[in-house]
């Protein structure tokens, strides 16, 4: 059975004064604007866990680096794929990134009860909130895509 | 490689914060060269500061650390006011350690529960943890989420807050929202208590060092944002003699600046030299509990930094609870005079230990010259000689094992690289 978007959390990960990697930013101030629970995470990945704890369903957004041409869109729903936790999310070396966020929230029983991550391949990652065309477009055709499908979850899958 | 040659080498050291290469060379057990190099490139904060006003150099210095801006802002903003002759009120230096034991907290918590704590049980990281440990992982990411949270509702945002500025903060946050946190802070400072029991389980290799300890010292508080420079050889003296009494060397392997005292002795800055210089300035509670954990006044054992460490949180728990439930606005919540020409001087003890600034102003109040020493910094050359002793001590152990000591070695630190400008390489070669 699917749900409205309505029923979902989306989190878009990433510094908005970093250009492309404000790209989870950007789509999750977008879906807030038209009436979707969004919200932008910046920083440690452990607060990731408190943003979908007690949420059945979560798309977590965030920029990739590599991994095709600028604004190449990549849906994980096999988050224990290497080719997830290989995929070049931009993360600290003393904070936790997304993927060690994901792992621990299974460690602890803390993940959603459908969980699914959207990497958008960025290409630069300078000082400044302009994103570059190839992600911006990306970004504004993900924005219609999730907001206008019943199931975020099944986009993407065919 | 011969007979008597081994090579140890670690390509990216994890769990610390920046880019590093440590290279050992032994010789029948006794270590003959070592360099801990770190070549991340310089970062230039000092000189982008010059010609901006006295206005940016809190927000433009917190940008050097992620996970201690405040240490940075508290800093410049103390040196700026004592450049400007400005007073802040009571109220307002209360603010401020309020919002500073919210980055003790999520510091020292990040660092002890999910970087460090591994270590003592043989794990490769906090994900293994939490499946051995799950309570242990949780009350911890209950308490950083508490500093976290702390940092949000005074300073506007977790990370970089942006409610500072010099003179105090831009508003005041309302008294309801302050004592609102009262009861999840004292819940969370009975989480850390357990932590620390938790903690005090854990095997500490037996390491002594002959440590010149380094921290500020109040006359009444445990330090976080303000005293006197105090020594464990009985130095005493006010900030601003801070660079008569040390200096920072360029070395020809590192790309950070290497302390030292001025007739070149290394020593150490952070928790375990605030708790030894300062154990009395803590409730006798808290020093109960630190003794009853193992951790006792003079320990020179560079391995219970976790307790300390540990100890320190529970301390900036109970003060946070204090502060919070006593909060009243500050009004005015800054003070402002017009700007004036002069030098000021500002420390206070970041998570890693005492963070020196000093800034020169002209009289339209922009910024002259600028000089930042952070902790990590300080502590390099001790790092450096830290390995050599647990190499030359534990050097009969085979080559994975002594590279875990010498990366745990490093962890002792918390180290910030990358504040000192700044991932680790080990090498070691035995003969």
């Amino acid at each position: 059975m699917s749900s409205a978007p309505e029923d979902w959390v989306f989190i878009g990960v990433g510094h908005s004064e970093r250009q492309d990697d404000g790209v989870g930013p950007y789509i999750a101030d977008a879906l807030g604007r038209r009436g979707l629970t969004a919200v932008a995470h910046q920083g440690d990945g452990s607060g990731l866990l408190d943003l979908w704890d007690a949420r059945q369903r979560c798309v977590v957004i965030d920029a990739v680096a590599g991994g095709g041409a600028p604004g190449t869109i990549h849906f994980f729903r096999d988050l224990g794929d290497p080719a997830f936790v290989g995929a070049g999310f931009v993360h600290s070396t003393h904070q936790i990134g997304l993927p060690e966020a994901i792992a621990l929230g299974r460690a602890l029983g803390r993940l959603p009860e459908r969980l699914m991550v959207i990497g958008i391949t960025g290409t630069a990652f300078g000082f400044g909130s302009a994103l570059s065309p190839p992600v911006a477009e990306a970004a504004d055709q993900l924005i219609g895509r999730l907001a206008g499908n019943m199931n975020p979850f099944c986009i993407g899958s065919g | 490689m011969t007979d008597n040659t081994r090579t140890i080498q670690v390509e990216a050291l994890a769990r610390v914060e920046g880019e590093g290469r440590f290279k050992v060379r032994l010789e029948g057990g006794k270590v003959v060269r070592s360099e801990f190099s770190i070549f991340e490139p310089p970062r230039y904060f000092e000189g982008l500061l010059r010609g901006r006003s006295f206005r940016d150099a809190p927000d433009v210095t917190s940008r050097i650390c992620g996970i201690c801006p405040i240490a940075y802002i508290m800093g410049a903003s103390q040196a700026m006011e004592d450049a400007l002759g400005w007073q802040i009120t009571q109220p307002i230096a209360d603010l401020r350690r309020l919002i500073y034991c919210g980055e003790w907290i999520q510091s020292h918590v990040l660092h002890t529960h999910m970087l460090h704590a591994p270590d003592f049980l043989g794990l490769p990281d906090s994900i293994a943890l939490a499946q051995s440990n799950r309570s242990l992982v949780e009350n911890g990411l209950a308490a950083k989420k508490m500093g976290n949270r702390l940092m949000e509702v005074i300073g506007g945002r977790s990370v970089h807050p942006v409610n500072t500025r010099v003179g105090g903060f831009y508003a005041a946050p309302a008294a309801a929202d302050i004592h609102a946190l009262v009861p999840e802070l004292e819940r969370c400072e009975a989480l850390s208590v357990a932590a620390l029991d938790a903690f005090s389980g854990f095997e500490f290799h037996d390491l002594e060092v002959d440590y010149l300890f380094v921290a500020l010292r109040h006359e009444s508080e445990y330090p976080i944002t303000e005293g006197r420079i105090v020594s464990s050889a009985g130095l005493d003296i006010a900030v601003e003699a801070f660079p008569e009494h040390f200096e920072e060397h360029q070395v020809a392997h590192s790309n950070a600046l290497q302390g030292a005292t001025v007739d070149g002795r290394p020593y150490l800055v952070g928790p375990l030299a605030r708790f030894n210089l300062n154990a009395d300035r803590l409730p006798a509670d808290i020093l109960a509990l630190a003794e009853r954990a193992g951790l006792t006044p003079g320990c020179r054992n560079p391995f219970k930094s976790l307790l300390a460490r540990q100890v320190e949180t529970i301390y900036a728990f109970r003060e946070a609870a204090c502060l919070a439930r006593d909060y009243v606005p500050p009004v005015p919540s800054f003070v402002e005079e017009p700007p004036r020409a002069g030098t000021g001087h500002g420390m206070t003890e970041a998570p890693r230990g005492i963070c020196y600034h000093r800034y020169e102003v002209a009289e339209d109040g922009a910024i002259v010259s600028a000089t930042i020493v952070p902790p990590t910094s300080q502590n390099q050359r001790q790092i450096e000689l830290d390995l050599v002793s647990t190499v030359e001590r534990f050097h009969e152990l085979d080559d994975d094992d002594l590279q875990w000591r010498c990366e745990q070695t490093i962890r002792n630190y918390d180290p910030c690289i990358s504040c000192a400008t700044h991932f680790l390489k080990l090498d070691v070669e035995r003969a």
